[in-house]
């Protein structure tokens, strides 16, 4: 399930509206402190206890150390799970581009007829619990025709299918941005192949917006646990499976883990905040 | 809408576009046929069993009111608090508080999965960070309250609940115009009528329509909760994961049955929401 918004484009510009009583502004503060409070301390906590010696009935833990760090990292198990799910990550997005690049260019130009087909079966994902697909991956293609339960290359092609709104929408918005039809008629009056406008062209200029969809697909696919657990589980275990199946034994590991995929995941958020176009994209994998 | 100069080359544009309709063919269309061929147990010797034991059986009953019951609560308290905290943002003057709470709310609406899970059992688990400094105050938290529960997971699922009504709320907030609070001034409305006649008639849609996303948002999340809680709590996903992994209750016709109802729930929901969302979009474009 996955939204999209332009929030952050809208406000930046926007000054405070209906500025029609100027009372109350305490209260906001108020509010504000107490929302930045709850989006803080989870993290707080989750990163003190990744650094704690011991702690477990004082406020603050006793002492802090760099040892749970160097543990996980050091883990035999770290860099093979950590590989994996970049693996997959990268794999996904790799797929994802080449799936729907070509096509979106040509929707533009060619064949806007095709749109609400497109568009449908890209936001599809929005509508389909993960685990709803999981099942659905695994009942299909547990049994011949096709066997591909348990593979690497199923759970890579569910998470293109997670990705697709991201990948539609991001593609999508850089070639409205762009006048497509436009330079597409130039480039061919030119003489250009169309395939030779696409690279030459159309690719360099919404260069960005593939960006800011392959960092979109990598941050819902990277670390993720739903689709790997049931996909693949620990016969290619990734890193979202492995931090969740330690934490009853090795739980500061865990929470290392932990902090790593927020940081991961802030810095994506992050550059696609400020580093890309106007519009930001709100996305609600991984749940 | 062609190329100027060219006629389409269909086969061409058949080629383009065929490798995305297989795929999409191969792995959404043709698993969710499966999954719903699976609840009733095959073509061969279909049954109803399955779907109707999702509704009859206590525990899967219990599962369809314990997930409900997460889902309005956390979706409705998230698009309040996710409303007033977004009006706030709207109002002050002070762009630099505005600016980062865009930013922490933005990054925030993205969380989720199964590091939350634990980020929470760090600060309210039994030897968590508020549950041992309320203790310091002399206040038993667990006596009362304790995160393995639906009203932990509540207070879990807000975290995310909340920012991310915030960012479906901005832009209907930015397209409230300053023309109609004058107009509305200047044919002698005072703030009630504006927010009675105006605001809130323009607002709805979009509050309706982020409640329910907030709702599939939270009725579909498994990784969290499975961090959370593992099978401790009774929800529809959880039941999933119990039925379709389960060494003693491994029943994957019922696992697929209980998949196809709350696809069902999931996929209504996102139908309301993209026919309430666009009455939003009239105003929000303008």
């Amino acid at each position: 399930m996955s939204v999209l918004s332009d929030a952050p484009a809208a406000l930046a510009t926007s000054e405070a509206v209906t500025p029609r009583r100027r009372g109350g502004e305490l209260g906001f503060i108020l509010m504000f402190a107490v929302f930045t409070a709850y989006m803080l301390i989870p993290i707080i906590g989750v990163f003190l206890f990744s650094l704690a010696t011991t702690w477990f009935d004082t406020i603050l833990p006793v002492g802090y150390t760099l040892d749970h760090v160097m543990e996980t990292i050091n883990d035999p198990l770290f860099i093979p799970t950590t590989g994996r799910s970049l693996i997959a990550a990268i794999a996904t997005i790799i797929v994802s581009v080449v799936l729907m690049t070509p096509m979106m260019f040509l929707l533009h130009v060619a064949a806007p007829r095709m749109r609400p087909v497109v568009e449908f079966l890209s936001l599809l994902p929005f509508a389909l619990p993960t685990i709803v697909l999981a099942l659905s991956l695994i009942r299909t293609y547990s049994s011949p025709p096709i066997v591909l339960s348990g593979t690497p290359t199923l759970l890579i092609l569910s998470y293109v299918v997670t990705g697709l709104p991201f990948m539609y929408r991001a593609l999508d918005n850089s070639l409205r941005a762009m006048d497509t039809q436009g330079l597409s008629e130039a480039s061919a009056t030119l003489g250009a192949s169309r395939w030779t406008t696409l690279r030459r062209i159309i690719l360099p200029n919404i260069s960005t917006g593939i960006a800011a969809g392959a960092l979109l697909v990598f941050s819902v696919s990277f670390g993720e646990f739903t689709l790997s657990s049931f996909i693949v589980g620990d016969a290619w275990k990734t890193s979202g499976v492995w931090t969740v199946a330690i934490w009853d034994d090795q739980p500061h590991k865990t929470t290392v883990m932990v902090i790593i995929g927020f940081a991961i995941s802030w810095l994506i958020s992050l550059i696609i905040l400020f580093a890309f176009s106007k519009r930001a994209t709100v996305e609600v994998g991984q749940r | 809408m062609t190329l100027s100069g060219r006629s389409i080359n269909r086969i061409g544009l058949l080629i383009a576009f065929l490798p995305f309709l297989v795929f999409c063919a191969m792995f959404e269309l043709i698993p969710v046929v499966a999954l719903l061929l699976g609840s009733i147990g095959g073509i061969d010797r279909h049954s109803l069993e399955w779907i109707a034991k999702v509704f009859t059986n206590p525990i899967f009953q219990k599962s369809i009111f314990n997930s409900l019951l997460l889902s309005v609560t956390s979706s409705l308290l998230g698009a309040v608090l996710g409303t007033a905290i977004g009006y706030g943002m709207m109002r002050t003057s002070r762009t630099r508080i505005r600016s980062a709470l865009i930013a922490l709310a933005s990054i925030s609406s993205n969380a989720g999965g199964v590091g939350l899970g634990f980020a929470f059992i760090t600060i309210l688990g039994s030897a968590g960070m508020i549950t041992i400094l309320l203790r310091s105050f002399g206040i038993d938290l667990l006596s009362f309250f304790s995160i393995y529960t639906v009203i932990g997971l509540i207070v879990v699922y807000l975290y995310f609940q909340i920012p991310l009504m915030i960012v479906l709320m901005l832009p209907a907030f930015a397209g409230l115009q300053r023309d109609w609070a004058e107009a509305s001034d200047s044919l002698g409305g005072n703030s009630r009528d504006y927010w009675r006649r105006i605001g809130i008639p323009v607002l709805m849609p979009s509050i309706v329509a982020g409640t329910v996303l907030l709702f599939v948002s939270s009725m579909g999340a498994y990784a969290t909760a499975q961090a959370l809680i593992g099978s401790r709590i009774n929800l529809m996903t959880i039941q999933i994961s119990i039925l379709r992994r389960g060494e003693i209750l491994y029943q994957p016709a019922q696992a697929d049955a209980m998949a196809v109802v709350l696809l069902f729930m999931v996929a209504l929901s996102v139908l309301a929401y993209h026919l309430i969302q666009r009455r939003a979009q009239r105003w929000i474009k303008a």
